[in-house]
């Protein structure tokens, strides 16, 4: 495969975490390394053992395969392959694939002499992970608790988990999240949205830099963050979204068992309110 | 002259009090709300298929309320071998019982109603037993009626049975009921449209909620259907209603200290198919309960005092919270009837009816009632699937 001119600098030898200079080659435009192949043996092992699952399964309609946790009954232990153990170990191999990926994205950084950036987002993804399929169904006590893996199956485990608490919308973390997620897809969309425009002018016109971009959202919005900022508030409300949907989840059973609006009762049961000499009271 | 960075003053401080503030903000959010713990334990419950997440839970603090303690029994009196209506004047309800069974019921049903107030609480001193003076032995006699009805005719009780302790738990007036909610007169129209009282006395998210589905549902004879929110039946489903039967599943939830998926998978909250057998009993139970408001206890009215009624003059009524109390099974599904005869009204004229069975009605839903397994009639393992 032909090299594009740019190329040739980032193909950096050394900065390895393990394997010194065993896996230190490309593939192609790919970057090998230690992680490279435990990603690629946990990534294909995890797939097959999905196909492995489907065939043994009663259907093959794509949206109805389904490779479900334990029945809580098996608690913490193992199960039976076609009881919950076949997705015991797919979970292990899927959690051995994002891991290899994230240190492989630190070996790459190493490379470049550039700052952790990119694999502490990415870990921010595996931490909202190992809380639904291990932190989580370790507090409650089985690993029946984690979400199956099948398309339709585990969208009705998100559903019932929301109406485990009755409505998972009152719950605070998850208010948090959702912000997030919608706060950091908003500012990447206007922050998109301004560098398309300025990087393609009409017909005639020449291409506009970081001061027309500042100009348009403070004409907009009365205020720019500034080019080098955008990217650090995407990266703390893209990894807060992660970090606070764990934590919604980690309280929704271990911590609160509820519903949800009830939750709030707290503050209306405050103690001073009686003594307050409000109009209705008493 | 060399000019340092730009160091604007008192920085320090306002970073301080951010950190403090946000310190203070997390210090109270876990003090405050009674959290539950992994390390209580939790206990769980699975009711539909692995994976899918139809679980219920329980924590230390809801395995542990003080009223859902079974209380000790009186054990029975010998049987003296003369019917009650033989040993005491004006017994309207119970005269056929034995006079010593007789006996044992009433001093167990002092303790399960009135225990500080005694046999006072109905007879007045120093008066015959005879005497109906007192309201509380009118009521007394009408609720006695109602336990028998439904010890012997409930399809939701079943063969577990009622007894006065399951609502009342020691207390004259049971701790969990509902009154229709006061007029609403909000001077200038109020906060949308309640009166501004109602936001400074609730002291739970339950009062936050209109009580008329409690009126509709539990009432009324209204159809509680109509779910989904979508067409159904050619008919464009009314959210408002939606919201109705949202609340009446909320206290039902609530009441039993469970969640929807005790009976519901959430992906379709209306198919039958889909539910657990738990929801066959929940469908009984509404329509008991509104069985006993009507038959039983909007009847009081006409006998209980002011103080006893609620804002619009209507008695104390039931829902799922006055017998569960917070527990699945009330008192965790003690029998604590069978030892009382005089309970039940086997061939008795029960208002009950169970001529709306759902095996008569419709039969094919009734087939998921047949022996029940554990949990929840769905069977794990492979090649097993229904």
């Amino acid at each position: 495969m032909s090299l594009l001119s740019f190329e040739r600098k980032y193909r950096v030898s050394g900065g390895t975490l393990v394997g010194g200079e065993l896996f230190d080659f490309w593939v192609g435009p790919f970057y090998v390394g230690f992680f490279g192949v435990t990603t690629a043996i946990f990534a294909l092992l995890g797939t097959a053992l999905i196909f492995y699952g489907a065939s043994i399964g009663p259907t093959w309609n794509v949206w109805q395969i389904d490779i479900a946790p334990p029945p809580i009954e098996y608690g913490l232990a193992l199960a039976p392959m076609k009881e919950g153990g076949l997705w015991q170990i797919i979970t292990v191999c899927a959690i051995g694939a994002f891991v290899s990926w994230a240190l492989r994205q630190v070996e790459i950084a190493r490379k470049l002499g550039m700052g952790y950036h990119i694999p502490i987002a990415f870990s921010a993804a595996i931490v909202a992970y190992l809380s639904l399929e291990v932190i989580r169904p370790i507090m409650l006590g089985a690993w029946g608790h984690a979400f199956p893996y099948g398309i339709f199956s585990h969208l009705d485990w998100v559903s019932n988990v929301g109406y485990q608490t009755l409505h998972f919308h009152y719950n605070p973390a998850h208010m948090l999240a959702v912000t997030f997620f919608f706060g950091t897809t908003l500012i990447l969309a206007m922050h998109g949205g301004v560098i398309l425009s300025a990087v393609n002018p009409p017909a005639g016109e020449v291409v506009k830099h970081g001061q027309h971009e500042n100009q348009y959202f403070r004409d907009t919005i009365f205020y720019s963050i500034g080019p080098l900022g955008i990217h650090r508030l995407g990266w703390f409300a893209a990894i807060n979204a992660g970090l606070w949907s764990a934590a919604c989840i980690l309280i929704s059973g271990p911590f609160w068992i509820d519903g949800w609006p009830y939750w709030y009762d707290w503050y209306l049961q405050l103690p001073f309110w009686n003594d307050m000499g409000l109009e209705g009271l008493g | 002259m060399k000019r340092g960075p730009y160091k604007p003053r008192g920085k320090g401080v306002v970073d301080i009090v951010i950190i403090a503030a946000v310190f203070v903000v997390i210090l109270i959010l876990v003090a405050v709300p009674t959290w539950d713990a992994p390390w209580d334990p939790i206990e769980s419950r699975e009711w539909g298929w692995r994976g899918i997440a139809m679980n219920t839970f329980t924590s230390k603090r809801t395995r542990t309320y003080p009223w859902n303690v079974v209380p000790p029994a009186i054990p029975p009196y010998d049987p003296s071998g003369e019917p009650a209506s033989a040993t005491y004047e004006n017994v309207q309800v119970l005269g056929e019982l034995d006079s010593a069974r007789f006996d044992h019921l009433m001093a167990s049903l002092t303790q399960w109603v009135a225990p500080e107030q005694g046999c006072n609480y109905c007879h007045v001193t120093g008066e015959s037993f005879a005497s109906d003076a007192l309201y509380t032995k009118r009521v007394a006699r009408q609720m006695l009626l109602m336990t028998r009805d439904i010890n012997a005719n409930s399809r939701h009780v079943g063969t577990t049975g009622v007894t006065c302790y399951t609502c009342h738990r020691g207390n004259p007036v049971p701790r969990f009921t509902w009154f229709k909610a006061a007029e609403s007169r909000p001077p200038m129209g109020g906060d949308v449209g309640m009166p501004p009282p109602w936001v400074r006395t609730a002291e739970n998210m339950r009062d936050f909620l209109p009580r008329r589905p409690f009126e509709d549902y539990l009432l009324d004879d209204k159809p509680i259907t109509g779910s989904q929110a979508r067409r159904w039946h050619g008919k464009v489903a009314d959210l408002g209603k939606l919201e109705d039967i949202y609340i009446l599943m909320m206290q039902m939830s609530d009441g039993m200290g469970v969640n929807c998926n005790f009976c519901h998978n959430s992906r379709a909250f209306n198919d039958w198919s889909q539910s657990t057998p738990k929801r066959i009993n929940a469908w009984y139970g509404i329509r008991m309960t509104r069985a006993l408001n009507n038959n039983y206890l909007t009847p009081l009215e006409t006998l209980l005092p002011r103080k006893r009624l609620g804002p619009q003059g209507d008695v104390p009524k039931a829902d799922c919270a006055t017998c569960h109390q917070r527990q699945a099974k009330p008192l965790g599904g003690a029998a604590m009837a069978h030892a009382y005869a005089g309970l039940y009204a086997f061939g008795g004229r029960g208002t009950l009816a169970r001529d709306n069975a759902l095996e008569t009605r419709e039969p094919g839903r009734a087939e998921l009632m047949l022996s029940p397994p554990e949990p929840a009639g769905l069977v794990q393992g492979e090649g097993k699937a229904p």
